[in-house]
């Protein structure tokens, strides 16, 4: 037999958990072992489901374990990692469970061919919203009132990625949430405690978080840049994001939840809430969560669109925007790798 | 291509007796950096971009020798090698400047889908020259020569024509690739397969070992109820694994040797001690090769 059948039968075993171990494979007794092989398909298995229990902490918990393991096997079959480069793996998971929680298990069969819908990916953001069309009367520009205009939420240990080379050690003690809410659809209500839109965007969340947190490295601008400016250099004056910068949009409290499980053995944060903005960074090592204030979002995405100033605050319609005070705040978030001047006017 | 003496124990100095670095055991090697060989990590977890897990190996990487082991290459796979995966290796070795690099005789890749685990490969003239082939290309990318790791496996090939140590004789000859010797894999596989580890380790091609492993194992037991071990590197080296490595390392001479715990990860001082019992391995061992000449 060509090795290259071999090879080829093997891993179709593998990915068959009811299939007989492969012919050619065999144990102390001359003949194909069921437990044996078993031990490969484990490892498979074990070891992809651990990623993205790993890759999704957070999520997992508010899930609960039993439900959590249900849609990461789900997950696996349909997402073989097609990279050996396991910190990269689990990315879609968040609209994988997205589908999974609307749609029910019952539409993940164990050998599902569910592929789903692969979102383009964005080294920063979504950007789905904010295509406000500008206009109106603009208010002066100006720079320099100091002060985060946002909140720093939280920051944790170093997530659990990869052959647990990359596992930290703290967050693992929480306690479970109380029950209560409910969920439409798919999955039965007794299952979750958190409605499965807060659980999606938790998990958007941690995975732009390990995005930040492996992303590349590069110096950041520093407030004395901005406020050196010349006032003429202002409106044409653009920004480049730092790599690990991520702006998520969500219709939950999500990075309110996320923030509150960090804190070990802390309660989790209801999911009752407005919507959050959030923006993470990562200027050094340490990647943080923060949320945005009204339009910080919507000026952000616009900035990390290329725009210029002038044409973000037109954009942003509000005459009263201090984008003075959001500048400053994303500068000192170290979300901007470098400041880009324009031209005196 | 020359062959290089995979043994010299300067290449990593000494002692050269090293562990897995996880970076939960950072602070402690940070605030005592304890007389160590070397540290060795998985090459894949260092392939991200930048940030904190760079940051913490830059450190590591100024207090210690290096040793970068592969875990996705997938050398034993019936295709062609993954060109791009080979390049992030390559990138990770020119950054971090590893003294030695190995990889395994395994596959792990199939049709593009990553398995995550290492799979294991019948011995036949075609895998013999297959893997050959991989090596050479692998090493012709960075520049040096890498190690080949012995497997451990939970089921053998009814189409194997040769013998796993002169596999791996076979593929050093044809490469100059040196090989990593993993004592708890011999172990691990005589016991599943029903053979001698001594036997094994009596044909094992020793001039070409350029490093040791030694980790622990779990128990399980196969459709016919004989014992299974299961290669989890997830507790302290077994006593009959000290004891084949003892007579090995006696055999080899001081050759850098690594304790594998990847899983289960035990507090940074119980690590440390496995280590100090692979140095007093090798005392013993130097002491009895002196007192062996001196007779």
């Amino acid at each position: 037999m060509p090795f290259e059948t071999t090879v080829r039968a093997f891993a179709a075993a593998l990915g068959e958990p009811s299939a007989p171990p492969p012919a050619m494979t065999h144990g102390r007794l001359g003949a194909p072992d069921a437990r044996r092989f078993a031990v490969y398909r484990n490892n498979v298995a074990v070891g992809l489901i651990g990623a993205v229990e790993a890759r999704y902490p957070v999520s997992r918990r508010i899930a609960g374990d039993d439900l959590f393991r249900a849609m990461a096997r789900a997950f696996v079959r349909a997402h073989r990692p097609r990279s050996p480069v396991m910190i990269a793996y689990g990315e879609e998971f968040p609209e994988f469970a997205a589908d999974y929680l609307a749609r029910g298990p019952e539409r993940f069969g164990r050998f599902s061919s569910h592929q789903s819908s692969s979102k383009g990916r964005a080294s920063f953001g979504r950007p789905t919203v904010g295509e406000d069309q500008g206009g109106g009367s603009r208010g002066p520009m100006r720079l320099g009132s100091r002060g985060a205009p946002d909140t720093v939420l939280g920051q944790r240990d170093p997530p659990r990625i990869g052959r647990s080379e990359e596992r930290p050690s703290g967050g693992r003690a929480m306690p479970a949430p109380t029950r209560g809410g409910g969920c439409a659809n798919g999955v039965d209500s007794a299952e979750m405690q958190y409605p499965p839109a807060c659980l999606v965007d938790v998990a958007r969340l941690e995975n732009a978080w390990v995005e930040a947190y492996h992303a590349e490295d590069a110096s950041v601008a520093t407030v004395g840049e901005l406020v050196s400016l010349s006032p003429d250099c202002l409106p044409g004056t653009r920004i480049a994001f730092h790599p690990a910068a991520r702006l998520l949009r969500f219709a939950t409290p999500a990075a309110t939840v996320w923030a509150s499980a960090q804190v070990s053995n802390g309660s989790v944060a209801p999911s009752e809430g407005l919507g959050e903005d959030a923006l993470i960074t990562r200027p050094d090592c340490d990647a943080r969560v923060r949320v945005l204030p009204p339009l910080g979002y919507d000026f952000a995405l616009k900035m990390g669109e290329g725009a210029t100033l002038i044409e973000a605050f037109t954009a942003l319609d509000d005459p009263a925007f201090d984008f003075g005070t959001h500048l400053v705040g994303l500068v000192e978030s170290g979300a901007v790798a470098s400041i880009i001047h324009g031209r005196a006017s | 291509m020359t062959v290089a003496d995979h043994r010299s124990p300067e290449a990593l100095g000494a002692p050269s007796v090293g562990v897995g670095f996880k970076p939960e055991h950072f602070d402690a090697i940070a605030d005592t950096r304890p007389e160590l060989g070397f540290f060795e990590v998985h090459a894949e977890n260092y392939m991200g971009g930048g940030g904190a897990p760079h940051r913490r190996l830059d450190a590591i990487r100024e207090l210690y020798p290096l040793s970068l082991h592969g875990v996705g290459l997938s050398i034993g796979s019936p295709g062609p090698l993954d060109r791009a995966h080979l390049q992030r290796l390559a990138a990770v070795a020119k950054r971090f400047e590893p003294t030695l690099v190995s990889e395994h005789l395994a596959w792990s890749t199939h049709e593009g889908a990553f398995l995550n685990d290492l799979l294991p490969l019948p011995y036949t003239d075609e895998t013999v020259a297959l893997v050959s082939e991989h090596i050479d290309e692998v090493q012709n990318a960075l520049g040096r020569t890498m190690l080949l790791e012995n497997p451990s496996t939970y089921v053998v090939f009814a189409a194997s024509t040769w013998a796993e140590t002169d596999f791996l004789r076979e593929i050093a000859r044809r490469t100059g690739c040196g090989l990593l010797l993993d004592v708890n894999n011999v172990f691990v596989s005589a016991v599943n397969h029903g053979f001698d580890p001594e036997l094994y380790l009596a044909d094992f091609p020793l001039s070409a070992v350029g490093e040791v492993h030694l980790a622990g194992c779990a128990d399980d037991r196969d459709d016919a109820g004989l014992p299974l071990l299961i290669d989890a590197h997830n507790s302290p080296v077994r006593d009959p694994v000290w004891s084949l490595y003892s007579t090995t390392i006696r055999r080899l001479g001081p050759t850098p040797t690594l304790i594998e715990w990847d899983n289960d990860v035990p507090a940074w001082p119980t690590l440390l001690g496995e280590a100090r019992r692979a140095e007093r391995a090798i005392a013993e061992s130097v002491t009895s090769r002196e007192h062996a000449d001196a007779v």
